[in-house]
């Protein structure tokens, strides 16, 4: 059942999509506010659907939080990318909406769809038998999601800089994508130490997704302060800003290739 | 001297110094890591290279210097927060702000504008004539927040210092079996200062074969008598003397039941792989070399070593040795390492194996975990002020003119100038009935 939800809500992700281009052309506010609610009836499926696979554990027998394998974790991601997104997207920033829409479409469909992707719920190995695995996985990937958001947000702003255009929204909303992710991230690291520190006795270890933790985390520190350094939406805040994507993406998905104690996930 | 100064209590060199950390932590994922241990004795050079080694770049000098430069950095940085506190009213920047009538008493107006501030901002005030300017700035908030926040990393470096002072060990232990020492991470047996009991191993699955549980059932002992205990699993330590217990892995082996008997006396004893055991007040010894369950596709057997008189001997003790002698009758001449009465006058007999269970346990001290959650905590508190909290400079002056006062405001947001807050405002007219 929750597949099935789920599976309809990346649909919705997809059409609302498509009418975000629409949206893009047309020069009336009317299909950007049909793009917003698309995308929140989209939010609202994908709530319910993990609602239900979550019960859907308990009736197994093996009941936890739908955050415990890579399947869940990416339907977490496309659900944190557009929770994010849609509050600061209804006032101001519509030009991020195509961007979110598309990678949470992309996210779920992934999900569904790869074959290398195993989407059956599991019970939890000991390692992850944890308070702190739903509170540690959570605010990881708010803080991934809210980072996504401040590049997609910084390089758009940059873009309407170099054209001349009025940024000002834009470069508000990369500061304040930029404090929430670094807050919430922050947060992440403090719970997976506190949470390593029970399980195995030591609050870091330099495993190899430990260590990419904390290097998207230098890096956007550093983007932190060269936005301060330069006063606002420079270009090398932007750049460090992409770079600390692609460190976000190693840190989720690359550091499972290498050895390690998270290779879970 | 000074540009030095300048540079290392600048953004700038923050920015770049993170980013060199940033290389090295890349460097340390891509490389392949371990250990390297100085060789004692062999002098500061041998010391050096070893912590110049790209292959233990997680304790390595380069590592020490770069974060050594950070808190330098961070020093400099928070010293400068330190100076800004003695700060004068910035000169306002009113622009062309237009004024605004609202009532006749400055005072009454003044207090107005104070009892409706945000709650961030920080007032001064300075008399000009026959005005009156307030500044109100959220920097005096915001300012302790970054110098805390500055301070929480060196706190954190300070924690991990002392971890390195702490305890990291190891001890094995099978069902039944009590240890008073544990194997370091260098290899070094130290003394715990009491006993460690494991009464008892479990491992319960699910259905579709994934582990569920790993428990340790433990006894602390102290001159023999149980002090403490308790069920260790993971994810649950347990705590000691200041020692904390993980269950950390576990590892399923063979036990074996034997008899002994002289013709007079008899022993029962219960062996595992690689026991040393010494019997009949020391007249004989063996070791158990090797326990199978079906050992030369003829059963359960045990294969033990002695240290006999006429040379070393090794003995195959089959639990089925009658069932094999009736099959090989001269089975004894044929292989005298199979008759279980070859170390005379000993006779011994395998009885039962069982399977059973060694649990891993991890012992653990770390004097810095706790500067590092103190460091944590306070990072986490001055994060939110210095994010939640905007910076905020606003300017007000006040002047009584021809029996009514005059408001003029203006306002600035991370250093840009932008309108005088309009909800303030509105609060400032309903606060005035105006």
């Amino acid at each position: 059942m929750s597949a099935t939800v789920l599976g309809i809500s990346t649909f919705v992700y997809l059409a609302a999509f498509i009418l975000s281009l629409a949206a893009a052309r047309s020069e009336g506010r009317g299909l950007s506010r049909a793009v917003w609610w698309a995308a929140l009836a989209g939010l609202v499926l994908q709530s319910v659907g993990m609602a239900l696979r979550w019960w859907e554990s308990y009736q197994m027998g093996v009941g936890h939080a739908p955050l415990a394998n890579f399947y869940e974790s990416l339907v977490f991601f496309a659900w944190a990318v557009i929770l994010l997104s849609l509050g600061a997207a209804r006032a101001k920033a519509s030009p991020i909406l195509p961007f979110v829409l598309a990678l949470a479409a992309g996210l779920m469909g992934y999900a569904s769809f790869a074959p290398q992707v195993e989407s059956g719920i599991k019970p939890l190995i000991p390692a992850l038998k944890s308070n702190w695995l739903a509170i540690h996985v959570m605010t990881c990937f708010l803080g991934y999601a809210s980072f996504v958001l401040a590049t997609v947000v910084g390089s758009l702003g940059l873009r309407a800089l170099e054209k001349g255009r009025d940024a000002a929204g834009l470069e508000d909303l990369f500061a304040r994508y930029l404090s929430i992710g670094f807050i919430i991230f922050t947060i992440g690291i403090m719970t997976g130490s506190v949470w390593a520190f029970q399980a195995w006795g030591r609050y870091w270890g330099w495993d190899p997704k430990e260590t990419w933790a904390l290097i998207t985390w230098l890096i956007y520190a550093a983007v932190i302060h060269e936005r301060r350094r330069s006063g606002g939406l420079a270009r090398r805040a932007v750049i460090l800003a992409l770079i600390g994507l692609a460190s976000v993406l190693f840190t989720y998905i690359g550091v499972n290739y290498l050895p390690g104690l998270h290779s879970y996930l | 001297m000074g540009h030095l100064a300048a540079f290392w209590s600048s953004l700038k060199c923050t920015v770049i110094l993170l980013l060199s950390l940033v290389l090295l932590c890349v460097a340390g994922t891509i490389i392949p890591q371990h250990t390297v241990t100085p060789v004692a004795g062999q002098g500061l050079s041998a010391w050096f290279l070893a912590r110049l080694t790209p292959t233990d770049l997680y304790h390595s000098l380069w590592l020490a210097c770069l974060a050594g430069l950070l808190c330098l950095n961070l020093v400099l940085c928070m010293r400068l927060r330190i100076r800004a506190r003695k700060q004068h009213i910035p000169a306002p920047r009113f622009g062309d702000a237009g004024e605004i009538s609202l009532g006749t008493d400055s005072q009454a107006m003044r207090a107005r504008i104070l009892r409706t501030a945000p709650r961030t901002l920080r007032f001064q005030e300075k008399q000009e004539g026959s005005s009156i300017l307030l500044f109100g700035d959220s920097e005096q908030v915001r300012r302790p927040a970054i110098f805390g926040l500055h301070a929480s990393v060196l706190l954190i470096f300070v924690g991990m210092l002392m971890s390195a002072f702490g305890l990291d060990g190891h001890i094995e232990l099978s069902e039944g079996q009590t240890a008073a020492q544990f194997v370091d991470a260098g290899g070094t047996i130290v003394a715990l200062g009491f006993s460690v009991r494991c009464d008892r191993f479990r491992v319960t699955h699910y259905d579709n074969g994934m582990p569920k549980e790993y428990v340790s059932r433990l006894v602390f002992l102290e001159n023999g008598a149980a002090r403490a205990g308790g069920e260790l699993r993971v994810n649950h330590p347990l705590v000691y003397q200041g020692l904390r217990f993980y269950q950390e892995s576990y590892r399923g082996q063979l036990a074996a039941i034997i008899t002994v008997t002289d013709g007079v006396h008899a022993w029962s004893v219960r062996v595992r792989e690689g026991d040393e055991l010494a019997m009949d007040d020391g007249k004989l010894r063996f070791q158990v070399v090797k326990i199978g369950e079906d050992v030369m596709h003829m059963g359960p057997a045990l294969k033990l070593a002695f240290d006999h008189a006429s040379g070393p001997r090794n003995l195959w003790l089959f639990q089925e040795v009658d069932r094999i002698k009736e099959a090989v009758p001269d089975l004894f001449e044929r292989a005298p390492s199979f008759n279980p009465s070859l170390i005379e006058p000993y006779t011994f007999a395998l009885m039962e194996l069982t399977p059973e269970y060694t649990t891993g346990i991890g012992v653990k001290r770390d004097p810095g975990a706790p500067i590092v959650a103190v460091g944590g905590i306070l990072m986490l508190i001055c994060l939110l002020i210095v994010f939640m909290v905007p910076s905020l400079k606003v300017w007000v002056r006040l002047e009584e003119r021809a029996g009514a006062t005059t408001f003029k405001a203006a306002a600035s947001r991370s250093g840009k100038t932008e309108a005088f807050p309009a909800a303030w405002m509105a609060r400032i007219r309903r606060a005035g009935g105006a």
